[in-house]
Parts: structure tokens; sequence; C-alpha cells
């Protein structure tokens, strides 16, 4: 579907191959995708890349060839003349850049999160589409939809308005987002091969100092993430720093550290043994601190942990230290070195990929982490530009969540209750109990859970961030902003996914088929409008029958008057009145329409709302029609209402067809 | 769903039926009809947990003769599982009874653990160890203390005011009827303040469901004390059974190091001390132990008894003999160790003993018998009195009233092995060992006593009670289990799978991206090119699979070592950019936030993947169901390290008393440890998961053979030799073919509804349907 709306700009003979088995074909280039077509489909498959998915274009010098390196493999193609390679190459480039920018303003996939607009972006929308307005107050604020089903119908509309104003909600980002390397494989390092290596350890003094530069000067998401990642770093930086030492010694003595580090693992790695642990004096006392803390920690983590994960509490039923066989076939006799080896390249894994899931606030439902949000406040203010104010605003904000975390603890030691919370323990019963979903035709298995991913960098960026900002950080900046609205409609998103959560498969598909389209691509208007206007008068002749039955010669009078002028004998007012009638029936119908066939219960409740607001709009219709019996105003406003209530009649006949067929159905269950 | 089975009617908490769950649940009532034992092999994925339990509570609730439901599980998470699976059905039973006068039939079931899972006492469950839990508690709880306790209440004596809530509460402290996982007793526990350990082990007898351990009903020390007052009619169900051969031999397993001994030294002196001091002070006591030994009492009940005025005698347990019931001599002690000095010495020759057996520098390899002979050559102790060494040290240590046990491990220990040495003469193989053959450069000197055959821990289990259900996904061949086990079951079945759509996908990679064979066998594993293909392979699995992603390793050795070589490589950094990473590690707790923080990762939708290790803890009980895991990726075939003494000894012994070859059973072995790692990710049909055996040796017939039939029937033949960049094709048209909602006009034929299961059983009269059910069993 999308590939329509991407015209051919290249259409050139070409083989695919070179030499014997090159295979006779056509190449098309579009402005996202090669395509190559074999003439004979029969003797090979067509192949289809995307532009932006070119690594490397390599063209042989004089012959008529070309190879289009992708991470899937080559495309190896032939031209008949050097020239048509020519061309192709240039389009390529051209599209090239554009693709990116391309890819980040197409609307995201069915995955992507609902936005939306605060109130000041629906004010801005509302002033350019005043209609809207008109729909949304006589719809939301009368409290007939809710603000997320408004918005929800209006997506690619809202994301396209958004992406004008700037404001970018969604569309600056990219559809997939790849994760965060981790501070310990980031780090400037020596690569596999042997030669490289030596050249590495030979530069180190200078590698050292231009990567402590950057680390000092440029990037303080990094410094967060080393900071975060090895909090002996951190708490060795906050203790020498200023005094005992500069910025550059402290950060050459960490990078040393780092390349031993490095040496002794890969001695390890390849030998099998443990090995010494021999650190340096500047982190080792801290680390050992740390250690004691971290066990504290952990021992509080484990008490909120689903029990069917808990693998600690099997050691309790294990046999004790002398009984089972020791030296069998399975056991690990070099494990328990490697168990005191604590400097182990799994801890440090484990470690980024614990701080990357922390650092997603909504991620984490639980009571704990629920107040990341002022974290981020109390961050903010912290001020300052440099390394070390990053250092301690980072341990400002994790002697808050300390706190918060040693509050939990003792709330728990006093408490009666084990320190989970009932929704945990219910989630963990129902996700125990209900494995067999498909023997079930329970809908509560069947709602989906949303997606709900947030961009790791948006964690270390963001503190980042907050920290280097200005003295004048108090008024709320627009970053601020940014996270407040994020925060939402995150909220928002919630409620409006747990409503939607239960759109039957169909539906899904659907919405994933129609999300293909590009709205702006398709032609706007899709067809000329005097010829459909035209259309529209010719086809509508044979109805006047009726009116005319209906009304009489005032209806006849009335038909004689050409379209355009039929209005003329209406007031504005009220015709500006039927317009926003006629708006709010449409959106009424649009939402209704949207609700079939009635799946789940919620889909149920919904058309079930709906349909008696339709009810009612149906009679407001009706009245209308009613009203200066005899007069020609009646008979235009008649004919303007009438197919309306058209509309709504077949709607609810649906409505009552679809409600008694799910009763039935719940009834044979 | 309610319906008819031969005449049970049975509750089923859903509203449909697999047919291969409703076949399952015919075999297991025709195995209680007949009173008679059953092996049941049923793939993973069809629910074996929720149909066991249904059916036997069903049967309970007909039969009311029927004794407790026994359930043992491997892992307390499995455990964890059960019981809210449990919970869920009891749930649902209620709706049929809401007309019947006094409401539904209620029934207990709690789970049970250690103290160490169990204990709320503020001070002692924050012990690190099983070990020192157990001692703490004991210290508190220790009838003598008690005692002490209640006549000088100035001393200040300390106790568990949990366990005197218990006792106080007399009568009164009980569950009522419901499904108690470990926390709901300790919930339970912290309102009524209340012990949940001594609460639960009170209430088992009551019980009509009890989930616990394979410990706790297959090790002899541990059974005596909890398990013995089961009736015969019991149903016991060993759950995940395909290692239960394992657990039997280390059951009966004890090991001997030096540090072992210096312990077993160290506590002699203190045990010959306190024989000292109480000499002085209350000699009476000595020469009353000494007349019960005379009497030929069995020591333990009869001291408690008086202790304790008449109290169940459940406070105070040691761990009980480690030998079987049936083997225990009852005799009285002979007389050479009769006086509590002479048999401090006659440990103290027995340790001296050993720690000449242990000064080897090759190794030694020993029957039980040879051993006997040489000891009594040496030090002329002969094996009855060695028999005696468990029951007369637990004796002592009653009479002396020490009650820090941990302490006296090494005593333990040692009498431990002197019983069972002196009990089976067949079985059993003494090795010892200056060194572990895998690191030579680290002396570490062992005797091992090691349990050669299975079927000597479990026999008691098959004798005493009524219907043992042995069940498990992977069990084939399953007509070896019944041999190595030695039992004969009245059902043998292994059942297929129905399948609407090809939720399991089986491939063989046999190549990398660049056409080289992948293998971890020995003499490829280090090389770069190997693990440089594996590490692409998984990176371009994390880029095509979404969600969660499961990746095993033979061990955990292969492991650091693969993941540090990636490290290098700068793969492990490109993973990380795809999915985030998790490795299980020895530290259990880490491992469990690693799993927890996976879990979390998966359900916000961002994907993670998990390194585990075949064997290891997470294989033997987490699964990795529906997002959890979409792919599991198998590094190699899991052997055992095949030159192991022990290995080897066992092997010998299979050979000599079952005629299995020493290679089949290597290779049976390693293949159902794959078998058993890849089939984590599905749990339900309408589950999926791409299943990758990334070995070239798994393409070989001697190794596909023994993979289990339900991962063999879709393994197609050009899935067979895969290289990495085929293999990403098939992921993709899997993952996007079976990412389609799923669609229920499979009713009828991989589901049946009420009516039909109900029609089923009309149609067949129920003296064909046995027919037909033996039919099965004969083939």
């Amino acid at each position: 579907m999308a590939e329509s709306s991407d015209p051919v700009l290249f259409t050139k003979r070409a083989q695919r191959g070179t030499g014997q088995n090159a295979v006779d074909g056509v190449c098309l280039i579009t402005r996202t995708k090669v395509r190559w077509e074999p003439s004979d489909p029969s003797k090979a498959q067509a192949a289809v890349l995307e532009i932006s998915a070119i690594t490397r274009t390599q063209q042989a010098p004089g012959k008529p060839f070309i190879k289009l390196d992708t991470a899937t493999g080559p495309l190896v193609l032939g031209f008949t003349t050097v020239s048509d390679r020519d061309d192709a190459v240039d389009l390529l480039k051209q599209s090239k850049p554009a693709a990116p920018l391309k890819a980040a303003t197409a609307s995201p996939g069915g995955g992507d999160k609902l936005l939306v607009p605060s109130a000041v972006q629906a004010a801005a929308l509302f002033q350019e589409d005043r209609d809207l307005e008109s729909v949304y107050k006589s719809l939301v604020v009368a409290g007939i939809l809710s603000e997320q089903e408004f918005w929800r119908t209006r997506q690619s509309q809202l994301r396209d308005a958004l992406a004008r104003a700037g404001s970018g909600v969604g569309g600056q980002r990219s559809k997939q987002r790849v994760g965060l390397p981790s501070a310990m494989l980031a780090d400037v390092k020596p690569s596999a091969d042997g030669q490289t290596e030596k050249v590495h350890f030979t530069l180190t003094p200078q590698s050292i100092q231009q990567a402590s530069i950057a680390a000092c000067s440029c990037i303080p998401s990094r410094l967060v993430q080393i900071f975060v990642e090895r909090p002996e770093v951190h708490r060795a930086y906050l203790a020498h720093v200023p005094r005992s030492m500069d910025e550059k010694a402290f950060w050459t003595r960490y990078f040393k550290q780092q390349y031993k580090r490095m040496a002794q693992r890969r001695r390890q790695g390849l030998t099998g043994d443990g090995g010494d642990d021999d650190e340096d004096e500047l982190f080792a006392p801290f680390r050992k601190q740390l250690r004691e803390q971290e066990a504290a920690q952990a021992k509080l983590a484990m008490g909120r942990v689903d029990p069917t994960v808990n693998v600690a509490a099997d050691d309790g039923e294990r046999l004790g230290g002398g009984f089972g066989a020791l030296r069998d076939g399975t056991s690990d006799p070099g494990g328990p070195q490697r168990r005191t080896a604590l400097d182990s390249i799994a801890k440090d894994v484990n470690r980024h990929a614990a701080v990357v899931l922390e650092g997603a606030p909504e991620g984490l439902a639980d009571l704990d982490m629920a107040g990341d949000g002022s974290e981020q406040q109390q961050q903010q203010q912290q001020q300052g530009r440099d390394t070390s104010s990053i250092a301690v605003a980072l341990a400002a904000q994790q002697k808050a969540a300390a706190a918060k975390t040693a509050a939990a603890a003792s709330a728990a030691a006093a408490g009666d209750e084990d320190s989970v919370s009932p929704e945990r323990l219910r989630e963990w019963q129902e996700r125990a109990a209900s494995a067999l979903e498909d023997l079930t035709l329970d809908e509560r298995h069947k709602q989906y859970t949303p997606l709900n991913i947030t961009d790791p960098r948006s964690y270390f960026d963001s503190t980042a961030a907050a920290m280097a900002e200005g003295p004048e950080g108090k008024q709320p900046t627009q970053q601020q902003q940014q996270q407040q609205q994020q925060q939402q409609q995150q909220q928002q998103f919630k409620g409006a996914a747990a409503q939607s959560a239960a759109s039957a498969d169909a539906a899904s598909a659907l919405l994933a088929a129609l999300d293909a389209i590009q709205p702006l691509a398709l032609p706007n208007p899709p067809c000329d409008p005097d010829l459909a206007s035209a259309v529209v008068l010719e086809l509508s002749q044979d109805r006047d029958e009726e009116l005319i039955r209906e009304f009489g010669p005032v209806a006849a009078a009335a038909l004689q008057l050409p379209p355009q002028d039929r209005t003329h004998g209406v007031q504005l007012l009220l015709l500006e009145h039927l317009r926003a009638e006629a708006l709010k029936t449409n959106e009424l119908l649009r939402h209704f329409w949207a609700c079939m066939p009635l799946l789940s219960a919620i889909r149920a409740e919904k058309a079930a709302n709906l349909a008696r607001h339709l009810q009612e709009q149906r009679g407001l219709l009706a009245s209308h029609m009613r009203h200066h019996p005899g007069s020609s105003q009646q008979v235009h406003v008649t004919m303007m209402l009438r197919p309306l209530a058209h509309a709504i009649d077949a709607a609810l006949a649906r409505y009552e067809r679809e409600a008694e067929e799910r009763q039935r159905q719940q009834q044979k269950l | 769903m309610r319906f008819q089975l031969e005449g049970l009617t049975v509750y089923f908490p859903y509203q449909f039926i697999y047919p291969e769950q409703y076949q399952y649940m015919l075999e297991l009532k025709h195995a209680l009809d007949a009173k008679g034992h059953c092996l049941l092999e049923m793939p993973t994925g069809t629910g074996k947990t929720i149909t066991l339990l249904s059916l036997i509570t069903s049967y309970q609730l007909a039969h009311p003769e029927t004794g407790k439901l026994i359930y043992c599980t491997r892992t307390v998470p499995e455990m964890e599982k059960v019981l809210a699976e449990l919970k869920e059905l009891m749930e649902y039973r209620q709706r049929y009874f809401q007309d019947t006068a006094g409401g539904a039939p209620k029934i207990l079931a709690l789970g049970l653990s250690s103290r160490k899972n169990l204990c709320i006492h503020p001070m002692v469950s924050e012990e690190g160890t099983r070990e020192s839990v157990d001692a703490r508690c004991m210290k508190l709880t220790a009838p003598w203390v008690r005692e002490r306790a209640g006549k000088e209440p100035d001393h200040d004596i300390e106790t568990c005011a949990l366990y005197e809530g218990l006792e106080g509460a007399g009568p009164e402290g009980r569950l009522d009827a419901g499904v108690y996982t470990l926390h709901d007793l300790r919930v339970w526990g912290r309102k009524h303040q209340w012990c949940p350990y001594f609460l639960a082990r009170r209430m088992i007898a009551y019980a009509n469901v009890v989930v616990y351990n394979y410990q706790y009903m297959l090790d002899p020390k541990v059974s005596q004390m909890v398990s013995r007052e089961f009736e015969r009619e019991c149903v016991v169900v060993f759950d995940e059974a395909h290692n239960i051969d394992n657990v039997c031999i280390e059951a009966l397993s004890v090991n001997i190091r030096s540090q072992t001994l210096d312990a077993a030294t160290r506590n002699i002196g203190s045990l010959k001390r306190e024989i000292e001091r109480v000499k002085r002070t209350d000699e009476g006591r000595l020469r009353q132990e000494y007349q019960r030994l005379v009497q030929g009492l069995q020591a333990q009940g009869v001291l408690q008894e008086d202790a304790r005025g008449g109290g169940d005698g459940d406070a105070q347990q040691w761990l009980a003999n480690p030998a079987l019931p049936e083997d225990i001599v009852r005799e009285a002690v002979p007389g050479n160790i009769r006086r509590a000095e002479h048999f401090v010495a006659f440990l103290q020759r027995f340790v001296a003993y050993l720690r000449t057996r242990l000064a080897v520098d090759q190794v030694v390899s020993d029957t039980p018998t040879s051993f006997l002979a040489s000891l009594q050559q040496a030090v002329a102790i002969e094996g009855k009195t060695l028999r005696f060494c468990y029951d007369r040290l637990a004796s002592l240590m009653k009479t002396l009233e020490i009650t820090a046990s941990d302490d006296f491990h090494g005593v333990h220990l040692v009498a431990d092995f002197a019983t069972l040495v002196g009990t089976y003469s067949r079985g059993f193989a003494i090795i010892t060992e200056p060194y572990d053959d895998r690191l030579p450069s680290v002396p570490d000197p062992i005797i091992q006593l090691s349990c050669l055959d299975a079927s000597l821990a479990v026999r008691p289990v098959f004798a005493k009670y009524q219907t043992v259900v042995i069940t498990s996904g992977t069990l084939s061949p399953i007509d070896l289990y019944p041999r190595i086990l030695n039992f004969s079951p009245v059902c043998i079945a292994s059942l297929n799978m129905t399948l609407t759509r090809d939720c399991l996908c089986p491939v063989v990679l046999t190549r990398g991206g660049d056409q080289l064979p992948v293998s971890t066998k020995f003499d490829m594993r280090s090389d770069p090119q190997v693990i440089r293909n594996y590490g692409r392979m998984l990176v371009d699995l994390a880029a095509t699979v979404p969600d969660g992603v499961v990746a095993f390793f033979v061990s955990y050795s292969y492991m650091d070592q693969i993941v540090s070589r990636w490290n290098d490589m700068g793969i492990l950094q490109e993973l990380m950019a795809h999915k985030l990473v998790f490795i299980e590690t020895q530290d259990v707790v880490e491992t469990t936030l690693a799993l927890d923080n996976f879990r979390r990762a998966c359900d916000c939708g961002r994907g993670a993947v998990f390194f585990s290790v075949a064997r290891g803890k997470v294989a033997e009980g987490i699964d990795f169901d529906r997002h959890y895991g979409r792919c599991v990726v198998m590094f190699g075939v899991p052997y055992q390290y095949t030159l192991s003494r022990i290995l080897r000894a066992r092997l010998e012994y299979l050979r000599e008393t079952f005629q299995i070859k020493e290679n089949d059973y290597l290779a049976f072995d390693a293949v159902r440890q794959a078998a058993q790692c890849v089939g984590r990710v599905i749990r339900s049909k309408a589950d999926y998961g791409l299943m990758v055996l990334a070995d070239k040796r798994y393409q070989r017939h001697d190794k596909r053979d023994k993979l289990p039939a339900w991962i063999t029937q879709h393994l197609k033949d050009s899935h067979l030799n895969l290289s990495t960049d085929m293999l990403l094709c098939i992921a993709r048209d899997f993952m996007r073919s079976m990412a389609q909602p799923y669609d229920r006009a499979a009713v009828g034929r991989s589901l049946l509804s009420e009516a039909a299961v109900n029609a089923l059983d009309t149609a067949a009269p129920s003296a064909e349907a046995v027919g037909l059910a033996d039919m099965q069993t004969d083939g």
C-alpha cells in the first residue's frame, strides 16, 4: 500500500549479478526503495532494498555495474550503459540523506504512543480549525467521548500538525531506537586483534588525555553513565577531586584502571581461571563500602521479586554442604573461584541493564520507584555546568532515592506485611495461573498490554541536561515542559490503553494496515471538486420525487433553485448551527462505526453509549426537520438533514442486530 | 468446565480442554483406580500441572478414602506456580457448588519449605544460609531450652515468641481451609504471631494437598522427619521428573574433605569436654543414657518424650538417619560404643583413619566391602558398629543438650558417612581423589561416597505409597525409567501434542554466517571463528526476534569464556544495542534480580536477552513462556564432564546392571537437558517459540533420535542443516506468521469444549474406554 504513494523515479533494464549467472530484469528506484524485478519470474526472485538500509555503494569504474551493500547482503546490478548506472547513483545519493528525514516525519507504526495534545497545542489546533473546536466542544466537553477517544481517530492529522508546529512530541523520534552500550563497553578500548591492541597500549597516555578531556567537556551523559554504572568511581570522585587531585589526574587514574581491568579480563577469558583482583587503591575502599550497601539493597529488592522466579529461595532446599555429588560430570569446579572474582563481566552487564531499566520511570510500576518525577525535579534544581556539579547532583539524587528505599525498608520491617503490594501479588498469581490462555473464553486474558518503552537515552540525557542547565533553570524550561507533557501523556495513554486494550485481533490488524498508508501522500482532493458536485447533483435528482410527495408544491418550487442558491432562504445562524450539528453527528457516527463489530465488552459498552447519543441526535435532527412546517425553509432543512438521519438510522439498526448477536453468543457460552 | 470421565466428575478450570489433557486424565484415573504407579510423558506446553491437580482433586472429592496429594517439585519457583494454579482451580470449582448446602467442599493445600524460606522471626530470618537459620531456630526452640526458660524465668533465656505463640494456641493453632503459598503462610503467621514453619509442619498432617521439594520425599534424612506419618493411600506426584535419577543419587551421597575432618576433630574435642562437664555436674544423665542403650531403646523419641512431658515430638529434629528406614537394624547399640567416652574415642579413631585415606596422591576407587575390610585391618572397626554411628551420635548430642547443630556439621557428616558405608554393600562406590581433574593445580583431596543406584532412594516411596506418578515433558526413552528406578508401573503413556498451527519451530544450526561449522566440541569451542559465528547469530536474532530471547550455554565456564570473548570482539556491545542483556551467575541473589529485571524489560516491550546455563538453576525451574521467550538458543550439546570418576563409576554400574551403553547414556542425558532447555519457551498452544539448536552435532542421527517426539515431529528436514542467514529468514517468517491473532477455529480439533468432552464420555462406554487405554498402555 505504501508503495503506491512512492512514485517510481527511475526505470532501467538491469541484470542482477555479473558474468554468466546474470539474470535479466528491470531496476526501479523510488524515493525510498531500490527494486529489481526479473523479466522472467521463474529464474530469480525480485529484490527490494530500503535506500536507508544501504550501507555502501560501489561502482566499477568504466563498467555499468553497481554493488549495494546492506546488512542482509549485497545486491549487484549490471545496467546496459554506464550513464544509466550513473543516473542511478545520482538518484541514490539524493535519496539517501532524505531518507532519515522522511522516516522521522512518516507516521510511526501502530506500536507508537497515542498522541494527545496539551492544552496549548489543542488551542493552536482549534485556532486553525474551528470545526474541530466545535466538534470537540460538543463531544468531549459535553462528556460524550473522552479526550483520548476523540484524538485517537485523528492521530495522523495531529501528528502532522504537531510536527508543523515544531513542538515535535512524536515526530522527532525515529521508528526504531537502538539501545545504549554500557559504560564498561563504551570506553576507549583496544580492538580484538593483536596488532591494534599493541598500538593502543603504546598510545595509552594520549588516548587517556583525549578521553578524559572528552569526558570532562563534551559528554555529560557519558559521565553520568559512568557514575551510575560504577558507583565506586562516583564516590571516589566526590571524595578526591577538588581536594587531593585534579580532574585530569583522576580521569587518568580511572582510564588506567580500566585498561588494567580489560587486560585482566582478557587473561581470565583465555585461561579460564579467576586471577587475583588487584585494584586501584583509589577505588578499592569505596568498592568495599558499596559491596555492603549493595548487598543490603539486594536483600530488600529480593522481597519484591516474583516468587515464581525466585531461584534464591531454592537455596534453602538444596542439600547441605557435604551431601550430594560433588565432582560428578555436571559440577563446575572453577565456579567457587570465579564467584569470588566479583569483578566479572556478567555483573557489569547485569548492572548496566538494571540501570537502563530503572531509567525508564514508567517501566517500573511498583511503589518504590514511583517517585522518579520528584527526583527529576530535584536534580533540576541542582545547577551546574561541569563534572563536579554533575557528580554532586547525582549524589543528591541517589541520596534521596536511598532515603526513600530506607523508609520503605523500615516500613516493611515495622509493618505486618511482606514488602509486596497486593497488586503485585495479584499480578503474580494471575500470571502463574493464566498460562493456558487459549483454553479460556475469559476476556480478561484477551486484553493487550500496551507497549511501554522509554528511550534509555532519555534517562541519561535528561539527567545530564538538567544538570548542565543555567542558573535560571527554576523557570520551567522547555525540556521540563516536555517531560511534564510526556508524563501527562503517558498517564492519559494508560487510561486509553486500558479502554482500547480489548480491541479485537482483526481490528488491530486492520489498524496496522491503515497505519501503513501515508495520508499526506494521497492525492488531495481525491478528484476534481466540480466534477464531483456535478455527479452528486445528477445522482440526487431522482430522490426529489420523495420530497415532492411529502411536501407538495413547496418542495417542487424549492427544487427549482440551483443547488448553490437553495440555502438563501435559511437564516445564516441556523445554517451555522445545523452545520455544527452535522459535524457532531458525523463524528459520533465515525466513533460508532469504529466499534463495530462488537467483539469485546469494552466495545459493546462504548457502542451502547454512542447509540444512546445517536438516538438523541436523531431526535434533535427530527425536531429541526419539523420546524416551520409548510415553508420552503423546512424543505431545505430536510434536504440537508435527511441523509444524516438515514445514516443514524442505519447505524442504529446495525447496532441492534449486533447487540442481539452478542447476547446470543454470551448465552451460548 | 465440569465433565464426566468414566463416571468421575472432573472440575477443570477452563472452558476448553486439550485432547491430550483428556487422555492424560484417563491414564491417571486408571492408575488411581488400579492403585498402582504410573509413568506419563506429555509434551511441555500442554498444561500438565493443572491436569494433574484437576483430576486428582476431583478424584479426592469423589473418593474420600483417597489420601493426600503429595506434589513434589524440583524447585521453589515451581512450587509457587503449582500453588497458584491450585488456587485458581479451587476458586473456579466453587461456582459449581453454589446451590449445594454447606457450600463448596473445602480443601487445605499448602507448600512446605525450609525454615530459611518460612521464618519470620526478626533475628533468625536474617541469617544467611539454610544451616545457620536452622541452628539459630533450634537454639530458641529446643525442648530443653524452653524447659529451662520455663523453670528459670529470671535467667533471661531467649526463646522464640512465634513458636511459643503457636504452642500456646494449642489446638487452635491451625490454618483455615484454603490454598497457602509460602507468602500466604508468612502472612498468616504474622497475623496470628505464630511460627509459619512449625504451623506448616503441623498442618501437613491435615492437609489434602501438600506441595514440597523432592528432597522431602526422597532424601531419607528429611523424609523420615517430615513425611513419616503420611498414610499409605496418598498419591505422590513427581513433576518434571526427567532428572529424578540424579536427585535420588544425590540424596544418598556424601563427600568428605580435609576441612570436614578438621571440623570433626574439633567437634570431637568439644564433645569430650562437654562429657567431662556433664560428668562433674550431672552424671545421672549419662548413666540414664547408657541404661537406655543397654535396653536397646531407639534413643531419640524416648528421651524427648521425657523432656517435653508428652508434647508432639516435632520441635527437636536432627536430621534423621541417612540410611533408608528398612535398612536400619532394630537392635541394641553394640557394647563398644554405648559409653559416651568410648563412642567419642571410636569416632576419633575413625576420623584418624579417614585422614590417612585422604592422604593420597592418586585416585583410589573402593567398594564399600573393600573399604570395610581395610578399615577392619587398620583400626579394627567393624561394619556393624559403623552402622549405629549416626543414631549413637544423635543420642549423645541430645543427652548433652547441644543445640549448635551447624557447629557440629563435621562430625555429623562423618557419622552419616559411617552409617551409609556400614549399611550398604551394593550400589555405592567410594572414590578418593587428590584433586579435581579439571583443576589439577589445586590440591583438594576428597573422599566421595557416591550412590550409583537411583532405585535405592526411591524404593521406600514406591513401597509405602499406593500411587506414585512420575511425569515430565521429557521422559524419552520412556522404558528406561522403570528400569533405572526399578518399579513396575500400571500405566506407561507418552502422549502426543495436537497442534492447529506449528507453534514450535525447532531448527538445527550447523554453520555460521561464513558457512564454517559451529560446535562446542572440545577441540572447536575456543576457536575464535566459532565464537564469532555464535555471537553474530545471536546479534542477528536479537535484531529479528521481538521481545524475550533466551540463550543457554553448556556450562558456566563456557559461558564466562564466550561472554568475555564477545566483549573483546565488540559483539556484546552490538547485542546491547538491540536488547538489554541479563546473565545468570552463580550468585543466586543476583540471578534472581536479573530474572526479575528481565521480565520487566519484556513486560514494558523493550525486549531482552537472558544468558543461562543448561543444568543451571534457571534451566531447571524458570519458564520463559509467552513474550518472555520467543526464541531460545541452545549453544552446543550440554554433555556432562565425561571424565568425572563418579560419572564413570555410574556408567559402569548402568552397563553392568541394565546393559545401557555408556555413550548412549551420555548422549541421552545431554539431549534431555537440551530438550528441557528449549522446552522452556512453550507453555500453551497459543504460545510460540523458535528453538535453535546451535551445534552441528544435533544434525547427527544419534542425537536427533534421542530428542523427544514433540520436537522431532516439528523438525523439518529443511531445517536440519542451516547457516545463520537461512536461520534469519526462517525466524522472520516464523515470527511474522505466528504473531497473527490466534484463531479459535481450532475448537474441535485441538480444543474440546465441555459438550464435546461429555459426548466423548457417553459415546465410549467405560468398559470400551478401559480396553482402549489398555491397548495403548501395551503399545
